[in-house]
């Protein structure tokens, strides 16, 4: 299920809300915790019940491992029933997420011919994968207090972080659905979680998805070889329309993550702090998808030792952690040098740390964010050479105007409206101006005001924050769905 | 304020904005889904929502006879075929629909109208030999919440901004503008500019024996194909009256099959789809392949294959009078002509 559906919106929220807080009122807070976990698993198995033989599976393997931990922890035998757990685990993401990449490069390299099994892939496999890893390590460690299995199977299916994150730890979590003050519904934090949800949805919604369709639209014309369509305009268009898509989808679910989780009292932790306003890319990691970079720091950049081997390991680290990192996020080569590019990037500037203190601030921010803008282009391309031709675009500055073909992708109701306004008013390029200021206004929106885990900080329930929230729902809820274009290809 | 009463007050401005915006398209209902078109409004049938109005149109407008087919009938004229054939027509086109999607809508809209008697459809070569099962664009394109009588998926209706401000709030602008509904003449109506095809200028093929006829597996898939999707549901329906006409394509397409040694393939499929259907007692199938004044008119098609609303009115002409009718004594004759002009004709002399 999606948070941006209707099903999600006027049935399941209202049902699992009101299920879950009349259970609690009823003094049943145990069916609570059950009925929760029960609409989780609804929300999993939506398109796809096969789903759930996995993340039952997953939750009930590791709980097992946990309770072996009881008796095992900080022993030796503990150490190998952790790597075994961890082994597990990773074992399971393996094959799904990393099989069919093996063997193609098996077949690449040795050039034999092994089928790919071209497993469907479930959703969220790898944040609550690398959750529950977070989980049986701290457990053999003995830094987990006693948690009852329903528990626990709420911790890792909650719904709001189930698909997209943040990847949240147990001590977070379980500790707020067993608190006995959160299981009665609470107006402020409703409010507070709607307002918040509606600004995740509508960056979502409004304006990822807008992006999306000129981000699609160039990157598929290079991919299937139409290549007059790219000129330098279209490829710095593409490049920097995805990085602010990127950043409104990513963020946007995380704030709905956070608004949801709020409406049922439980503060999910902020995994996005404005990395558009990073002024280097070490700052920049310390802005973006922070539980991630949380969970690499804590579980495999510290056991490495960090910082504290020397130079030469430190940057040996780094680098590893990226390359982990890239390869995290998907099976294409496209992502590892995604991942690479911002492991050099971190280890440059840790190296030339004095002059980005020095240089002022606008030509870091600017530095910073091209590099990202420049990387994130391997991050979207299909292959690491359409990244390539692309990047090579954008630096070639081959002059032209923008293909028409792209500025007709970008494409909305709204927009379609707007454009044919500009036009009435006598403008010659209106999708070109809208398209423009379309992007300057994202731009300025992840690099200006405050961001949502600030404005969620300062929130008080006034009348115009009550308007502008029903404003942006609705807007959103009729944005769920749209008109299909049947491309005619005679006959 | 307090936070309940800012939920309350949330809530219930939100509330109040769906059921506003909602209910201007449930209401006016420029899809037809729930109603026929409101009187004094006009709405617009526009063929880029040809898969979102057709079923509405089917299940709530007035008619006894149904036009339908792929583009190949996109240019036909209801109020011609309503003055020859005596009946109240609504056309419903889908471009670039196979038979299954164009029998399965079809089907609906006999389910939902009792009064239908007459059904004009065109069989298209392209369409007759695809497999009996297939789609042709992507499942996820299709609006089923349209077509089915489950209210709850509605709200991809209702709630839907590019319906409102697309189709529900245009409508109200152009019946303040003076406008009318689209007639259904008008509906799906081809660009006249477009049409305009000339004869080649280095002359036609010459005459070609090449090339072998229709494989038993493409003809075994055409005879799957119909059966299903044409067969079934003239049989289900004694009581409609189903004319078929075989799309006459120009002889520009038919220099080409020449050329390539295409003819007996092709031909040989739609003999195949013919003789299945001209047996049926309420069927009346067409073939003009041997009208100049239709095939050899090039000036009236847009490219080889389409062509525009005055071909179409001819065809209905011939219809109404029962001329070019296939029947289970002339089939065979009338296929083994076209074979003999197609492969050996002098197409050239067909030019009008």
């Amino acid at each position: 299920m999606l948070f941006n559906s209707y099903i999600f919106v006027f049935l399941f929220l209202p049902l699992c809300l009101a299920g879950y807080f009349i259970l609690n009122h009823t003094g049943r807070p145990r069916a609570a915790l059950a009925f929760l976990f029960g609409m989780s698993l609804w929300f999993y198995g939506f398109f796809n019940p096969s789903y759930l033989l996995v993340i039952c599976s997953s939750i009930a393997v590791n709980y097992l491992f946990y309770m072996l931990s009881k008796r095992y922890k900080r022993t030796n035998a503990g150490k190998w029933l952790c790597a075994l757990a961890v082994f597990i685990n990773l074992a399971v993401l393996f094959g799904f997420k990393y099989f069919d990449f093996f063997i193609s490069n098996i077949n690449a390299i040795f050039k034999t011919e092994f089928l790919l099994k071209n497993i469907l892939l479930p959703l969220g496999i790898s944040f609550f994968t690398f959750q529950q890893i977070s989980f049986v390590v701290d457990a053999f460690r003995g830094d987990v207090p006693d948690y009852d299995f329903i528990s626990y199977a709420c911790f890792v299916s909650f719904f709001p972080q189930l698909v997209a994150g943040p990847i949240v730890t147990h001590d977070e979590l379980v500790p707020q659905l067993m608190d006995e003050r959160n299981k009665k519904f609470c107006y402020d934090n409703f409010a507070a979680g709607l307002f918040i949800f509606a600004i995740g949805l509508s960056k979502k919604v409004l304006i990822a998805d807008t992006l999306g369709t000129v981000v699609d639209h160039c990157f598929a014309a290079v991919g299937d070889y139409r290549f007059e369509q790219i000129n330098t305009a279209s490829a710095w268009i593409s490049g920097t329309a995805f990085t602010l898509q990127l950043y409104f989808d990513f963020s946007g679910y995380s704030d709905m993550a956070i608004g949801l989780g709020r409406m049922f009292n439980v503060k999910i932790p902020q995994n996005f702090n404005s990395p558009y306003k990073a002024v280097n890319i070490v700052d920049f990691w310390k802005r973006w998808h922070l539980t991630l970079t949380r969970f690499f720091t804590k579980y495999v950049y510290i056991p490495l030792g960090g910082n504290r081997r020397g130079t030469g390991r430190t940057y040996v680290n780094i680098m590893l952690v990226f390359f982990l990192s890239g390869l995290w996020h998907g099976a294409n080569y496209t992502f590892i040098v995604w991942g690479l590019l911002h492991g050099i990037g971190n280890c440059l500037t840790r190296m030339t740390r004095s002059f980005w203190e020095r240089i002022p601030r606008f030509f870091g921010w600017l530095f910073t964010f091209l590099y990202v803008v420049f990387a994130y282009v391997f991050f979207r391309a299909d292959s690491v050479k359409d990244g390539l031709y692309i990047i090579a675009k954008m630096l070639s500055f081959s002059p032209g105007p923008v293909h028409q073909d792209v500025l007709n992708s970008f494409s909305r109701p709204e927009l379609n409206v707007l454009a044919k306004m500009l036009s009435t008013a006598g403008a010659e390029q209106p999708r070109l101006i809208l398209l423009c200021a379309f992007m300057l206004l994202c731009l300025f929106i992840a690099a200006v005001p405050k961001n949502s885990s600030q404005r969620l900080e300062g929130f008080k329930p006034t009348p115009a924050r009550s308007v502008y929230t029903a404003l942006l729902l609705a807007w959103c809820i009729f944005s769920f769905a749209g008109v299909s274009t049947f491309l005619y290809f005679n006959f | 304020m307090t936070g309940k009463k800012w939920c309350i007050l949330t809530l219930a401005i939100l509330a109040a904005l769906l059921i506003l915006m909602g209910a201007a398209t449930a209401l006016i209902d420029p899809y037809f889904h729930y109603h026929a078109p409101l009187p004094g409004l006009a709405y617009e049938l526009s063929d880029e929502r040809q898969r979102y109005i057709n079923d509405g149109i089917s299940k709530h407008f007035e008619y006894d006879a149904m036009l339908t087919g792929t583009s190949m009938m996109e240019n036909s004229r209801s109020s011609t075929f309503d003055e020859l054939f005596g009946v109240k027509s609504v056309k419903v086109p889908y471009e670039g629909s196979s038979l299954k999607e164009t029998d399965q809508n079809l089907c609906r809209a006999i389910e939902a109208n009792p009064e239908l008697k007459l059904v004009f459809r065109s069989l298209d070569y392209f369409l007759i030999i695809r497999e009996k099962d297939e789609q042709l664009y992507p499942e996820d394109l299709y609006p089923r919440y349209l077509y089915d009588n489950n209210l709850f998926n509605d709200s991809s209706y209702i709630f839907n901004k590019t319906v409102l401000l697309e189709n529900t709030l245009p409508t109200i602008g152009r019946t303040l503008r003076g406008e009318k509904m689209t007639s259904f003449d008008d509906y799906s109506l081809m660009d006249k500019s477009l049409f305009g095809m000339t004869a080649p200028e280095k002359g036609f093929n010459p005459p070609a024996q090449g090339g072998g006829g229709a494989t038993d597996e493409l003809l075994q898939k055409v005879e799957g194909n119909i059966r299903q999707n044409v067969l079934e549901t003239v049989q289900a329906n004694p009581q409609i009256d189903f004319y078929f006409v075989i799309s006459p394509y120009s002889v520009l397409y038919w220099d080409r099959l020449r050329a390539e040694g295409k003819v007996d393939e092709h031909l040989d499929c739609e003999q195949k789809a013919a003789e299945l259907l001209v047996g049926e007692e309420n069927v009346h199938i067409f073939s003009f392949y041997d009208c100049p004044e239709i095939i050899g008119a090039l000036e009236h098609y847009m490219d080889e294959c389409h062509y525009d609303e005055e071909i179409l009115d001819m065809i209905f002409g011939y219809m109404a009078s029962e001329e070019h009718r296939l029947t289970e004594e002339n089939c065979a004759g009338a296929f083994d002509r076209a074979r003999e002009l197609f492969k050996n004709g002098d197409l050239s002399a067909m030019v009008q």
